[in-house]
Formats: structure tokens, C-alpha cells, sequence
């Protein structure tokens, strides 16, 4: 059992990765700073690169999504943490009918709280019909909900979405990034489960480790447990194979998935250039050892045909 | 009006007025400009407004009050129009003995004639948008004031202006405000948007009758949010940030805001024809003001009970909503009618 602190600190951690990666020049992000305070940390040039991949692979493959259901759609972000695509999208012009973020009540209370004082954060929430309502750890708009859950409890979660007024006939994308690991494989299970058997149109976009049965990630989960932090749901993630499978399993009709290896030399190459200039690495062996280590497999349901089984990173 | 302190200074100022009214693609009729000093000799100005010089005078009349160059009051004069409004008002029960209920005519005192005698207050000519109907709406003397307002009834094919959907509804809360039913029963040939655009024209008419009641104990100080069941706060949207307003304040900002979206000529042009796109508006109206019943029934219960009461305003409300599919049922948390309790409990709105 993983101690929930530890698992909550995690989103700590990712957000001043990417604020400090965003600061580096990585990629733009206005919002990060506004939900982070800087800190003192230095990352490796490996770290920043490792998220610059993630973010853009997440972000392609979300926004496909959205532009196929013509915005006619919801995205659930499952143990979302300090997550901005909501507000990076916004300011794009990407829009979905409704953005779900959900977490632990302490994450999404200092969320609240920086949104609360965050006047770009309100602002982009803000809409004619609707007045925004929020509580010590949640926060309802017209478009945007944050709601605290936690995720091995079905019948709260069920509640939280029910709550969001979300249209379970309507297209649905659920993300998790680093979220199911910290996870029992038997109540993932039952969540993935879940989401086939009320939602009739899902895309399922999860990132995280892969290939975890090596030395390499022998070290991770020692180094993890060291600080707390167990990660039980890591027997889905030996390999591309079992990451497939688990949905396969649980009423999605396919699945498929890259290592990030090849993800990151899908990524186009002009940015992809422009960022390997950023920050000198002197050798290459870390970062090709993080990128086989992590993964995105994405999992789909479409009776309707609206053509989900074709979204990739090509 | 402009106010300077000098010729420079009020040219400046015509300057600023020149090119706001261009950018605002506004017309302003310069000959209808006058200049008038104040305490000063007279002495030859030049200043221009679109070319146009602009004349000096000693008596300027400015939403109706008349300025002398001594800048004294004419109090003569004022007091003359506060007697012809006090006159204009008898005919509608304003007088001792025999006349309307004493609280009454104080209001009416306090609303129409120290506001004319003041200010003049324009706006306020006791005279309906439709002169004919006016006539026939006003009150006779001596009219009691349980009788205030109860005209004889006019059917509403009769009523052939475009305030009739509006007197039509006013007429029958009028005859008999606990008829609730009744005063949502949508007479034929009314267009239903119409007829849903009007009543929540009226709610939030009557809603600031609540307001100011509540100002006498919802303040600032104790109530710091807008807050219905305590978990949740709502944000004012009356700002260009949405802001936590206080409750009082997010009930006036918020019945200003409907006041003005109801008025809007973008959305609602006409009282005659509804958009098909504005329609949608209503809803979100609708889901704002009833934050404020919400916040006086779980907030201000005894003040809540007293108004309900008197207006069952609330009651009103919440059965033409559910009518009309304006509000879902699970945000409806104040339980006002018989089979309403039901879904207290889980709702949070
Ligand atoms: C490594 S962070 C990732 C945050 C975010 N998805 C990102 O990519 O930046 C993992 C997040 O999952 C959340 N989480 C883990 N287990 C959870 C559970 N059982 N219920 C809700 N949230 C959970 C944690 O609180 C944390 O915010
Ligand atoms: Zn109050
Ligand atoms: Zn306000």
C-alpha cells in the first residue's frame, strides 16, 4: 500500500519539472507559474527533455481527439494534479464541451487555491451563462470542473463525474500520465471497466512506465520506496504487451502504444532541434534508458464509428 | 456636462469628446451646447465643438433644473415642480384623508418628489409609455390601499401594446398574488418565449423588493460570500474577474446585471418576438437569481418567511421554472413545494 502523502507529493514534483523545463524554453506554458512556486531544484538536461516529450506526444494525441469530435466532446483528466492543458487549450481556441480534472482533496485544494488567486486562471473559467462555484477543494464552470476523488473508490468517482453533468453518450477522453501506477492493478481494473460500460464513445490516454521488469526499473522502485512512495499498480507495466492488455481486458475493443523512443522521433523535427540545442548533454545513454522506460498507450471504444481507432502519433 | 476651470481646460475636454464620440460612432448635436460661467465676469469665450462655436448664457437647464451663472439654486422654481409632481400624484391616491395608506405616500413622496425637487429626475414623468392606456391604468382618488393598483381587469386582447404581456402579468398578481397557477397561465395567442422573457423581467422586479429587505441584516460583515448550503461560494459575475462578492453586493450586482441583459438590445430587441438564441439566456438569469432566494432561506430564514409569505415570490418562481425546463430539479434546494423535499438532501447547487 502506498502511502497517499508520498503519491500526493509526486504532482509536486512533475509541476516543477515543467515549470522549470517551461522556464528553460522547452515549451510555453503561461499557467505553470501560476500554480507553482519556483524552486531552488536544478533537473538534469534528461529530466526536461523527458517531459518536453511527454507533453507534446499528450497534448498531439488529446488535441486529434477534440478536432475529430469537432469539440463535441469531454475530457476527464484522471489524477490531473497541476495539469494546464485545460488552460493552454483555451487560449488556443481548443475547446471541449467540458474539462474534468480529478485528484485527492489535498492536491485539488491547493489547486483550488491557486486558481482562486490566479486572475488568468478565473478569467478563462469565467463564462456569460454560468457563475463559477467553489468549495474548499473543488471548483464547477461552465466548461472547466475540478472535483476531488479518489480513484480506487468507483462509486465516488461515479458520484464526482455525476456531478460534472457530464453526457455519458458524447464522446469521452480519459487521460491519466503517471497515475496508474501508484494504483492497486484490481481497482484500475474496475475503473477501466467502469468508463466501457457507462460512456459509449472513450479514448483512453494513459503515459507511464514500461519495460519495468529490468534493472532499471528494479532501481526506480527501490528509489520510490525509499522515499514511501510503493507503486502497486506496476505489474501492468512489464510490458507494451501488459500495458495493451489491461484494457483489452476491461470491454475496450483495442489498444496500441509506443515506448517514447520511438515517440520522441515522431515528434517533429524542427522543434525537436530547436530543444536539443537548449541544454548540453554530453551523453545520450540516460535519456535513451528514460525513453524505453516510459510509454503511452492509448485504448479505444467506438460503436459509432467516429474513426477513434485511427488517432496515432504519425 | 462638462465642469472646467478654464477656457484651456474645457477646450481639452471638448477635444476628448470629439474623438471618444468618433470612435464611439455616436452623433452629438453641437448647436444644442451652451456655456455658462459661474461666478465669473462674462467675458468672450471661443470654443468649439465640431467647428461649431457654442454660446454662452445665464440660464442653462440641465435634465431639467435650471443653472444660474451665480450657480445658486432657483428654489423657487423647485419648489413649484415638487407641487406639480405632489398635484400629479394626488389623482392616483396621494392625499390625507381618504387617500392611500400613509407608509405608502411617504414611499411615493420619497421615490417621486424629493427626487424631481433635487435633481428633476427626468426619467421619472409620471406618464406611461402609451398615453392612452395610461388613463385608463391610473388609480382613481381616494383608491384605499389594499386597493392600490387593482384596476378593473382588461382581457388581454385588449391589450394591444407592447407592454400588454407585461400588464397582463402585473394585473394578475395584483388580483390575487397567492394565485400562483393562475398567474403562470399562459393566455392564448401569447408567444411563449414572450411570455417567459416577461415573468423574469417581473421576478427580478420583485426580487429587488427582497433585496432591499435583506439589506437590513445580510451585510457584508456577516455574510462575506455568496453562499446557499455552506459548501459552496459563487462568484459574482458582474466583474471582469468573477469576484467573491459579499452576499448583499452579488444580489444587487446580480439583479443589475439581469436588469441589463433583459434590456439589452443585442439580446432581446424586441418584447414582441423572442430570438430563438437568446432564449438560452433566460436559464442562466434564472440560475443566478435564485442564488438569492437560496441565500435568504438558508441564511436569513425568518426575513425569508416573511417575504415568501407576503409574495410567494419563491413559490412562484421555482414552479415556473420547472415549467418552462429553465432549472434542472437538483439545483431547486430551496423546498418550497409539497413534493420538493425529496432531493434536498443530495443537492449542492
Ligand atoms: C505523478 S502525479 C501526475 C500529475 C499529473 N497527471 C501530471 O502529469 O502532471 C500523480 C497524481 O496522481 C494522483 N493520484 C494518485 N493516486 C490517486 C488516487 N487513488 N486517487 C486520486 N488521485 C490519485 C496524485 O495525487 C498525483 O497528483
Ligand atoms: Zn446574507
Ligand atoms: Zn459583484
Amino acid at each position: 500500500m502506498a502511502s497517499d502523502d508520498a503519491v500526493r507529493a509526486t504532482n509536486d514534483d512533475a509541476a516543477q519539472c515543467k515549470r522549470f523545463a517551461v522556464e528553460k524554453g522547452y515549451w510555453q506554458d503561461p499557467f505553470i507559474t501560476l500554480l507553482t512556486q519556483r524552486s531552488q531544484n536544478k533537473h538534469a538536461p534528461e529530466i526536461s527533455r523527458g517531459y518536453y516529450a511527454r507533453v507534446m506526444a499528450m497534448r498531439t494525441l488529446l488535441q486529434k481527439f477534440i478536432k475529430m469530435t469537432d469539440g463535441n466532446c469531454q475530457v476527464v483528466n484522471l489524477g490531473a494534479g497541476f495539469d494546464t492543458t485545460y488552460w493552454l487549450f483555451k487560449s488556443n481556441g481548443i475547446k471541449a464541451k467540458s474539462f474534468v480534472e480529478m485528484d485527492f482533496p489535498t492536491v485539488t485544494s491547493k489547486k483550488c487555491f491557486f486558481i482562486r488567486k490566479g486572475e488568468a486562471l478565473l478569467n478563462a473559467i469565467a463564462s456569460d451563462e454560468e457563475d463559477i462555484q467553489i468549495s474548499k477543494s473543488e471548483i464547477h464552470g461552465q466548461d472547466y470542473h475540478l472535483v476531488s476523488a479518489n480513484l480506487r473508490d468507483i462509486k465516488e468517482v461515479e458520484r464526482k463525474l455525476h456531478d460534472c453533468h457530464l453526457d455519458k453518450s458524447l464522446p469521452t477522453v480519459f487521460i491519466a500520465e503517471c497515475v496508474l501506477v501508484y494504483i492497486d492493478s484490481d481497482k484500475t481494473k474496475v475503473l477501466l471497466n467502469w468508463i466501457t460500460e457507462n460512456f459509449t464513445s472513450a479514448l483512453f490516454l494513459n503515459y507511464e512506465q514500461v519495460n519495468m521488469q529490468d534493472k532499471f526499473g528494479e532501481v526506480m522502485i527501490e528509489n520510490l520506496k525509499q522515499r514511501d512512495c510503493s507503486l502497486p499498480g506496476v505489474s501492468a507495466c512489464a510490458s507494451l504487451q501488459a500495458q495493451k492488455i489491461r484494457f483489452t481486458d476491461t470491454g475496450w475493443e483495442a489498444a496500441d502504444g509506443m515506448e517514447m523512443t520511438n515517440i520522441y522521433k515522431s515528434l517533429p523535427h524542427a522543434d525537436v532541434h530547436r530543444v536539443e540545442k537548449l541544454e548540453f548533454m554530453d551523453e545520450r545513454e540516460l535519456l535513451d534508458q528514460l525513453f524505453s522506460h516510459y510509454c503511452i498507450v492509448w485504448a479505444w471504444k467506438d460503436p459509432n464509428n467516429i474513426g477513434l481507432g485511427s488517432i496515432d502519433l504519425t | 456636462m462638462l465642469c472646467a476651470t478654464s477656457e484651456q481646460d474645457a477646450s481639452t475636454q471638448l477635444r476628448i469628446i470629439e474623438s471618444c464620440t468618433k470612435n464611439d460612432r455616436v452623433k452629438i448635436n453641437s448647436k444644442k451646447n451652451e456655456i455658462l460661467l459661474i461666478n465669473k465676469k462674462s467675458k468672450e469665450l471661443n470654443l468649439e465643438l465640431f467647428n461649431e462655436k457654442i454660446s454662452e448664457k445665464q440660464t442653462i437647464k440641465h435634465l431639467g433644473i435650471e443653472r444660474q451663472d451665480r450657480n445658486t439654486p432657483n428654489v423657487v422654481n423647485r419648489i413649484s415642480t415638487a407641487r406639480a409632481t405632489m398635484y400629479s400624484l394626488m389623482g392616483a391616491g396621494l392625499h390625507g384623508i381618504n387617500g392611500v395608506n400613509p407608509l405608502i405616500s411617504y414611499k411615493l413622496w420619497r421615490t417621486f418628489v424629493i427626487p424631481r425637487m433635487l435633481y428633476e429626475g427626468a426619467a421619472m414623468k409620471m406618464k406611461m409609455a402609451d398615453g392612452s392606456t395610461a388613463v385608463l391604468r391610473r388609480n382613481r382618488p381616494g383608491t384605499k390601499a389594499e386597493m392600490w393598483s387593482k384596476w378593473s381587469d382588461i382581457a388581454y386582447e385588449e391589450m394591444d401594446n407592447t407592454l400588454a404581456v407585461q400588464q397582463y402579468i402585473q394585473q394578475a398578481i395584483n388580483k390575487d398574488v397567492n394565485d400562483v397557477e393562475g398567474i403562470l397561465n399562459q393566455p392564448d395567442g401569447v408567444d411563449e418565449g414572450v411570455w417567459k422573457y416577461e415573468h423574469l423581467r417581473q421576478f427580478c422586479m420583485e426580487l429587488n423588493g427582497l433585496s432591499v429587505k435583506l439589506q437590513a441584516e445580510c451585510n457584508p460583515e456577516t455574510c462575506t460570500q455568496m453562499t446557499a448550503t455552506e459548501q459552496w461560494i459563487f462568484l459574482c459575475a458582474a466583474h471582469k474577474t468573477p469576484k467573491e462578492c459579499p452576499a448583499i453586493d452579488y444580489t444587487r450586482h446580480t439583479l443589475d446585471g439581469a436588469a441589463c441583459l433583459l434590456n439589452s438590445n443585442k439580446y432581446f430587441p424586441s418584447r414582441v418576438s423572442i430570438k430563438e438564441s437568446s432564449v438560452a439566456k433566460l436559464g442562466s438569469v434564472c440560475r443566478r437569481v435564485y442564488r438569492i432566494f437560496s441565500h435568504a432561506y438558508f441564511h436569513h430564514r425568518t426575513l425569508f418567511d416573511e417575504y415568501e409569505n407576503e409574495t410567494n415570490l419563491c413559490k412562484r418562481f421555482t414552479i415556473f421554472v420547472t415549467k418552462y425546463n429553465l432549472m434542472s430539479k437538483e439545483n431547486l434546494i430551496v423546498p418550497i413545494l409539497d413534493d420538493q423535499e425529496l432531493i434536498e438532501g443530495e443537492s449542492e447547487a
